[in-house]
């Protein structure tokens, strides 16, 4: 049996008052000289033997009675609905994720939550147990600090919850509370529960949030334009109008863009941010206010260099096309006011180049191979073009080469450049009718590439779908290929100012494999390394040791990465000064969709559903109620008052 | 109504007063030794013609019916019926339960009242009256005297006796029986809280001897009602050694019924051996209480 009102169940002493009331009466008894002693004695001997038997009789009615009313003020309940107590134990679920922030900052969702949790577990008695377990991406049972969980950036696995539940508590004697809300994606998979959800309302479900922020590449040259994609998307059945986008750079207000929204679309603001100083920037789009917070603001970061130089690896020999090549270069190099730096070279020294170009002009001997293997895992970056033969080993190709093929192909817009894990990104420059003859850029010589493996990514395409540019990144270094190559012979590209920022940005891009990556996914392993030139590097993870790379440890890695999306940042010293490097982390938006249940699927869960503590009360109360002790407490007393009337009634 | 501690407040002049008009008649024939008004078994010189009787040598001439005789053609003496003073036998129960009072009267002092009422009665009409104390120990007698000094000797053993002490109203009355003395009316005035069987068998020999009985019961307001709600320790008036402790409340009303079933077996007793049986409260006036006992009497007689 349960009582709602356990508490007054300390009164049940007080159950012994008429015992006490009795003997107080039999001692403070009224003195009497009495002189019908005769009829006293007769009356006594026809009662003496009921007299004793009704006085038990009487103070045992009496007391059950009052030990009655007490447990009938205590409000016993059944413990068949109501399965607390007695070994039962009470499990509390908690929604650990981001969803659970939405609504008005101090009057969140998970603010509500916080509150009842507190609020139950204060109504429990004291030495009552009951188990915690916040559902992240992987459930954890809460030991001690329960006032200290915070939600995470995680969408609810409350299917796995549940499993978690019952690997625990196998026996299932358990009573439920969950502690989440009513999104549809976290209740998947989920029904015939019984229990208690307390389900905090909110007052809008409309949310859009930004779904990724990139740079066109981790690393450009100062005065180069950098390509900005910020995603936005309307996560609710509502269309939204206007939703305004902020851009911050380096922390400063950038530019304002108004972006329209239907209902679950996506869309993207590209934005140019040329920078004018080198270093390490970071760029940060955010939303205005709207049903959920969290998921309105992702940052990028990018490395701005004074300058590219590019090694391109020439046989004396070799001329014709590839004389073409080099002066397209060169050319190319001069129209970026000297931000690419062209060498030629044979390849007996790679050193100080950030970009090596390696094209069919080039015999590519073993001994070229090693070193420029060396140079790779060293953190170089190796540009192939192979529309000429190039007799390049298996590990230097990022796709399986196929034919060579000598018919145009484009005459369109290269279709993206961007990078792996994040949206394509495509080139304004090829992209509007004043682009001119770049619209229409046609190769003539190029190869076909075999099926595309893991870990490469195609950056560039053509109008049919064929990728021109692809590239394979180590940890560190990166190979790009380039399936036509830059000259003024194998196709029709003429060196003109629309050209330039495809060209920084294809060596821009290609150095950027030397650094680490300015935008990293959630939660994705980070490995450190120590470039020349830095003497340290540390990274402080959140609520973790930090971790430093130095001369005599050259690589760490952070497993397990950054979990909140977001801007960090790396501490970088080198010989001359310490800089900080930014690095966005942006997360996976899978929380964002606060699309709630339909009623029919509320139904199917069983639960019963409550928005705070006074319902949850209530909801307990009328639970407990629903048990019949509390009746047959009642009509016990009744009985128990009518059985002393009629015992009264006897003597009267 | 104080307690008397005086004759003077035993018997007041108003008292007096109320009973000034009121007699007390035998119902039964009396056998006193001097010359009263209540007829006697015996024959002798009265004016009541009783029967009458073959004259005998030796008979007063005087007493020859001549009519009769003359009739009858012999000699037939007239014989007339004795009439004779009454002797009344006051016996007073002096048992510690008659020390039971309510708003100060007690059942003794209303006792003593009824008894020296009662003498004054009797011997205002020249009938004589004896007393009965009837204690455990000693039963204090006054034999039966007609004279105002009489009275007054009866109104000071009653001052002078209080009640206390154990019951014994049987052996008293078995006192006066084995007295043998001549036919009277003998008035017991108790409270009749005792064992009625040894005194109803000493009444009915009383009766048996040719006495007239007459039963007053005083009856304490507290006693028969039995007021109390709550626990109490009775100490009884007669033993001070027995002492019950007691929830009153589920003994009131056994005791009572109690009560009242002694109350109406004494009626009824009384009834069927054709005695008398007065029963009064405390708070009634021993007066008032006569008079109406006295009407009835005289309406029964009728």
């Amino acid at each position: 049996m349960n009582f709602i009102h356990p508490v007054l169940l300390w009164a049940l002493p007080f159950a012994l008052m008429p015992v006490i009331i009795y003997y107080l009466m039999r001692f403070r008894s009224l003195t009497v000289t009495w002189g019908a002693n005769y009829i006293l004695e007769r009356a006594l001997n026809r009662l003496r033997k009921k007299l004793h038997r009704d006085q038990i009789i009487l103070l045992t009615i009496r007391t059950l009675a009052a030990a009655l009313l007490v447990v009938v003020f205590a409000r016993p309940a059944s413990s068949a609905k109501t399965a607390t107590g007695n070994g039962v134990q009470r499990i509390l679920l908690v929604d650990g994720s981001y969803s659970l922030l939405a609504g008005e900052p101090g009057h969140t969702r998970w603010d509500r939550v916080k509150e009842t949790l507190q609020q139950l577990t204060a109504s429990w008695p004291r030495g009552e147990t009951w188990s915690l377990c916040l559902l992240t991406d992987k459930p954890t049972w809460i030991e001690s600090a329960a006032d200290q969980i915070a939600p995470t950036e995680t969408a609810l696995p409350l299917a796995r919850g549940l499993a978690a539940v019952r690997e625990r508590f196998p026996q299932g004697n358990y009573e439920l509370y969950i502690f989440a809300d009513d999104q549809a994606t976290a209740w998947r998979d989920v029904a015939g529960l019984t229990g208690y959800w307390i389900n905090p309302p909110v007052s809008s479900r409309a949310n859009a949030g930004v779904t990724s922020v990139a740079f066109g590449s981790d690393k450009n040259l100062v005065g180069h334009p950098s390509r900005l994609l910020v995603t936005v998307r309307n996560f609710s059945d509502e269309p939204m109008p206007a939703v305004a986008v902020e851009i911050l750079v380096d922390g400063v207000f950038f530019s304002r863009e108004s972006v329209a929204l239907l209902p679950r679309q996506e869309r993207q603001v590209a934005v140019d941010v040329t920078f004018d100083k080198a270093g390490s920037h970071a760029a940060t789009a955010r939303l205005g206010k709207d049903a959920l917070a969290y998921d309105n603001a992702l940052s990028a970061g990018i490395e701005i260099v004074e300058r590219l130089s590019v090694l391109v690896l020439r046989d004396a020999d070799k001329t014709g096309k590839f004389d073409s090549a080099w002066e397209f270069l060169q050319i190319a190099g001069r129209a970026t006011d000297g931000a690419l730096v062209f060498n030629l070279g044979d390849g007996q020294s790679l050193a100080g180049a950030d970009v090596v170009y390696l094209d069919g002009g080039c015999t590519l001997t073993p001994v070229l191979a090693t070193r420029l293997r060396e140079y790779v895992t060293n953190g170089g970056a190796l540009v192939l073009a192979v529309d000429a033969p190039l007799n390049a080993p298996a590990w230097m190709l990022p796709a399986p080469l196929g034919a060579l093929r000598r018919e145009p192909i484009g005459g369109t817009t290269f279709q993206a450049l961007g990078r792996a894990g994040l949206p394509p990104s495509p080139l304004r420059a090829f992209a509007t009718e004043e682009d001119g003859d770049l619209a229409t850029a046609k190769f003539f010589t190029w190869r076909e590439l075999g099926a595309i493996p893991d870990g490469t990514t195609v950056l560039a395409t053509f109008a049919d779908g064929r990728p021109w540019l692809v590239r394979k990144r180590f940890t560190p270094g990166s190979i790009s290929l380039l399936t036509a190559g830059l000259n003024g012979a194998g196709n029709n590209l003429i060196v003109r100012e629309h050209f330039i920022p495809l060209l920084v940005r294809l060596f821009a891009d290609a150095a950027a494999g030397t650094i680490f990556p300015r935008t990293v996914a959630g939660r994705e392993t980070i490995r450190l390394r120590l470039n020349p030139g830095e003497r340290s590097v540390t990274f402080q993870p959140e609520n973790a040791a930090p971790v430093v790379v130095t001369p005599q440890k050259q690589v760490a890695t952070v497993a397990g990465g950054v979990n909140r999306s977001g801007l960090c940042s790396f501490l970088v010293v080198r010989d001359d000064q310490p800089t900080r490097v930014w690095v966005g982390v942006q997360g996976e938006r899978v929380d964002s969709d606060l699309s709630p249940l339909t009623p029919a699927a509320k139904d199917q869960l069983g639960l019963i559903e409550v928005a705070d503590w006074p319902q949850l009360d209530e909801a307990l109360q009328a639970s407990r109620r629903g048990g019949d002790w509390h009746h047959w407490a009642m009509i016990g007393l009744i009985g128990l008052l009518i059985g002393e009337l009629l015992m009264q009634r006897r003597f009267l | 109504m104080p307690a008397p501690t005086t004759i003077e407040q035993l018997l007041p002049p108003s008292a007096k007063e109320a009973l000034r008009h009121l007699e007390l008649h035998a119902r039964r024939s009396v056998d006193g030794l001097r010359h009263g008004v209540h007829r006697s078994r015996r024959s002798g010189v009265s004016t009541d013609f009783d029967h009458h009787k073959n004259y005998v040598a030796g008979d007063p001439l005087k007493h020859i019916d001549w009519k009769a005789s003359a009739r009858h053609d012999r000699f037939y003496v007239k014989r007339y019926v004795e009439e004779t003073a009454l002797a009344v036998r006051l016996v007073v129960d002096r048992s510690g339960s008659m020390l039971q009072a309510t708003d100060g009267v007690s059942k003794y002092e209303q006792a003593c009242r009824l008894a020296a009422s009662l003498a004054y009665l009797v011997i205002k009409e020249r009938d004589a009256a004896g007393l009965a104390l009837a204690a455990a120990r000693e039963i204090i007698w006054l034999p039966a005297g007609a004279s105002d000094t009489h009275l007054v000797r009866i109104l000071d053993a009653l001052v002078a006796n209080g009640a206390g002490t154990p019951d014994n109203l049987s052996a008293c009355l078995r006192a006066i029986r084995e007295r043998a003395e001549r036919r009277g009316l003998v008035v017991v005035i108790t409270d009749l809280l005792f064992d009625p069987l040894p005194v109803q068998r000493e009444l009915g020999r009383l009766q048996a001897q040719g006495h007239e009985v007459l039963l007053f019961q005083v009856r304490d307001a507290t006693e028969e009602e039995f007021p109390f709600n709550r626990w109490a320790q009775f100490h009884c008036l007669e033993n001070p050694a027995v002492k019950h402790r007691l929830d009153t409340v589920p003994l009131k009303r056994i005791y009572r019924e109690e009560y009242q079933a002694l109350l109406a077996d004494w009626r009824a007793w009384t009834k069927q051996h054709g005695m008398d049986f007065v029963s009064f409260r405390t708070t009634d006036r021993v007066e008032r209480v006569l008079a109406d006992y006295l009407a009835d009497r005289v309406r029964v007689a009728r």
